[in-house]
């Protein structure tokens, strides 16, 4: 039998292991978002703690494509990552990892390369020196890229490739914006893989480049600051002191038309210049996105939104528009894709419903207001979500993007400013990209897009 | 050096030095600088850490050492050694690729140890 003491005693041990440290509930409640901002020993910091049991941990690296210098420097870089270091292997890291029920993993994207892990809270010293030992004391030895690395860079470029709607994406990234934002965001292709000696210069001379104290940061969700502070000033102490040697041209939006022969499948993307992310973002171009969106909120139907309305007598076609806010530019995209045969006729439906939004109805816009405002405060609530973001945001402003104002801007976007937005898109010069089948594929002229 | 019986010797004060002395003209007498070979060149490459520290090999180090056994393997053939100025120099008799086997034992090792490892509380 048990003692009903030993049981009693048991309860509020774990009880107080899972509470909220410092902040009470209603505190929280107030400013559930809120980032406590901090500078360790030259490396910005930012935490919040809810108090929950686990912590999600990022080191943003401001690295990603359009920083590169040369092409899949980024890509290898970022899937460099955890591999040997002076201290411990890869092996070691991956086995301890195991025996702590913890994750980690790596990836960037145009802006930055991201060291992620996910843990539980008192692992937190353990976790910020292995990422520390990743910026500082990555061996990078060429075998290791031939036997570890580069089987992982093919098998992404290989899914790319077979990807119609990747590869029309990329395209119109790239004759949008040409160099910068516009570089391929993997390597260029399996040719990258074959001389390693060569790439095992570039790889480490870039991870000098961009591994520097002013251009990281470090971003807790489920730690106090005090801390996470702690804990980096003293693993992060031997990250090189700079800026990062990195450069990229201020974006220009170029536009145009390109085709790409593949045989995976067919796809077709419509692009036009969105706004920038940050604190001079125009939030209509995000409001014009939700409400062409094209994705259904509920099960079984293709939805109410606009692109749905005008692809859904096409079966088997499907047009998502979204909108992507870089630091300097954004781009808005609708992606179809579907069977080669009726892809030009739906690409026509989705201009001429384009051509139609100076009578966009005000409750279609409130409900995209509502979708959006949704969607910005369920990532801001994900604790691994957001984080992206707010480190680049810190890198570059030394601030935290506040979520409040950016609801705040999506609740004023009123139904004139998202025609004026639409107005602009319609008249400009548009990107037209196009992967498939070419011989079934249209033309711009042909469904009446100017670029 | 992995070799136990190795390692004993060698803290046995002066004897390195002693060793040296007399390895040199063994290394001279065994005739393989005679055919041009490096003594890493002639480690079994059957077992497979072997194998595997050859392919971790800088490309340039790997085509050198086929040539290597190549040339040597022609004078073998011939019955016959190469001319003095060809043989392999005590400076270029370098252990190329006995860190990479080391490495690769020791990577062994660390995996054989963590795959039966428990959480010490």
């Amino acid at each position: 039998m048990f003692a009903r003491s030993k049981i009693a005693r048991g309860i509020p041990q774990c009880c107080t292991k899972i509470a909220p440290q410092s902040r009470g509930l209603a505190a929280q409640a107030s400013s559930p978002f809120h980032y406590t901002v901090a500078e360790a020993g030259g490396v910005k910091t930012a935490a919040r703690d809810d108090g929950a049991p686990t912590t999600s941990l990022a080191v943003v690296v401001r690295g990603g494509s359009r920083y590169q210098s040369a092409p899949g420097a980024a890509h290898g870089l970022a899937q460099f990552a955890f591999k040997n270091t002076e201290k411990r292997s890869a092996l070691r890291l991956t086995r301890e990892t195991e025996l702590l029920g913890a994750q980690f993993s790596s990836s960037h994207s145009r802006e930055n390369i991201v060291l992620r892990a996910k843990f539980l809270r008192e692992d937190l010293p353990y976790y910020t020196e292995a990422i520390a030992d990743v910026l500082t004391k990555t061996r990078y030895r060429p075998y290791e890229f031939a036997e570890e690395v580069a089987p992982v860079l093919a098998r992404d470029i290989k899914a790319f490739e077979h990807s119609p709607v990747q590869i029309a994406l990329e395209n119109a990234h790239n004759i949008a914006f040409h160099n910068g934002l516009g570089n391929r965001l993997l390597a260029q292709s399996h040719k990258f893989l074959h001389d390693n000696s060569e790439k095992c210069e570039i790889i480490p001379g870039y991870a000098k480049q961009v591994y520097q104290k002013g251009n990281i940061a470090v971003i807790a969700s489920g730690a106090p600051s005090a801390e996470l502070e702690k804990w980096t000033k003293e693993h992060f102490a031997d990250v090189p002191v700079g800026k990062g040697d990195i450069s990229s041209a201020k974006t220009k939006y170029f536009g145009g038309e390109n085709r790409f022969y593949t045989d995976s499948g067919n796809a077709l993307v419509i692009a036009f210049p969105g706004s920038q992310g940050g604190p001079k973002a125009k939030a209509e171009f995000q409001i014009l996105a939700y409400l062409l969106s094209g994705e259904s909120a509920t099960k079984w139907n293709a939805g109410t939104s606009l692109l749905a309305q005008a692809v859904g007598q096409h079966i088997g076609l499907k047009a998502v528009a979204r909108h992507t806010a870089y630091s300097d530019a954004g781009l808005l995209t609708i992606t179809i894709e579907g069977p080669r045969e009726t892809l030009g006729k739906g690409a026509e439906a989705v201009v001429a419903t384009l051509n139609k939004l100076n009578t966009v109805k005000e409750e279609d816009v409130k409900r995209a207001i509502a979708r959006a405002k949704f969607d910005v405060l369920s990532a801001a609530e994900d604790r691994s979500v957001g984080l992206e973001l707010v480190g680049q945001s810190l890198i570059s402003s030394g601030e935290v993007p506040q979520v409040a104002a950016t609801v705040k801007a999506l609740e004023a976007v009123t139904v004139d400013a998202v025609k004026a937005a639409a107005k602009t898109l319609v008249e400009g010069r548009a990107t037209f990209s196009v992967a498939g089948d070419l011989h079934y594929l249209p033309f711009a002229s042909d469904i009446g897009l100017k670029c | 050096m992995s070799n136990p019986i190795a390692r004993t010797l060698l803290r046995v004060p002066g004897a390195k030095s002693l060793i040296n002395k007399l390895a040199e003209p063994y290394r001279n007498l065994a005739g393989y600088r005679q055919v041009g070979l490096r003594h890493d060149d002639l480690i079994d490459t059957l077992n497979p850490v072997v194998t595997k520290a050859v392919s971790r090999l800088p490309m340039r180090e790997k085509h050198d050492r086929v040539y290597r056994h190549r040339r040597a393997m022609q004078c073998s053939l011939a019955q016959t050694i190469l001319p003095k100025e060809e043989w392999t120099k005590p400076e270029e008799d370098v252990p190329y690729l006995q860190p990479y086997i080391d490495e690769i034992i020791r990577e062994n090792a660390e995996r054989a140890e963590l795959d039966s490892l428990v959480r010490a509380k």
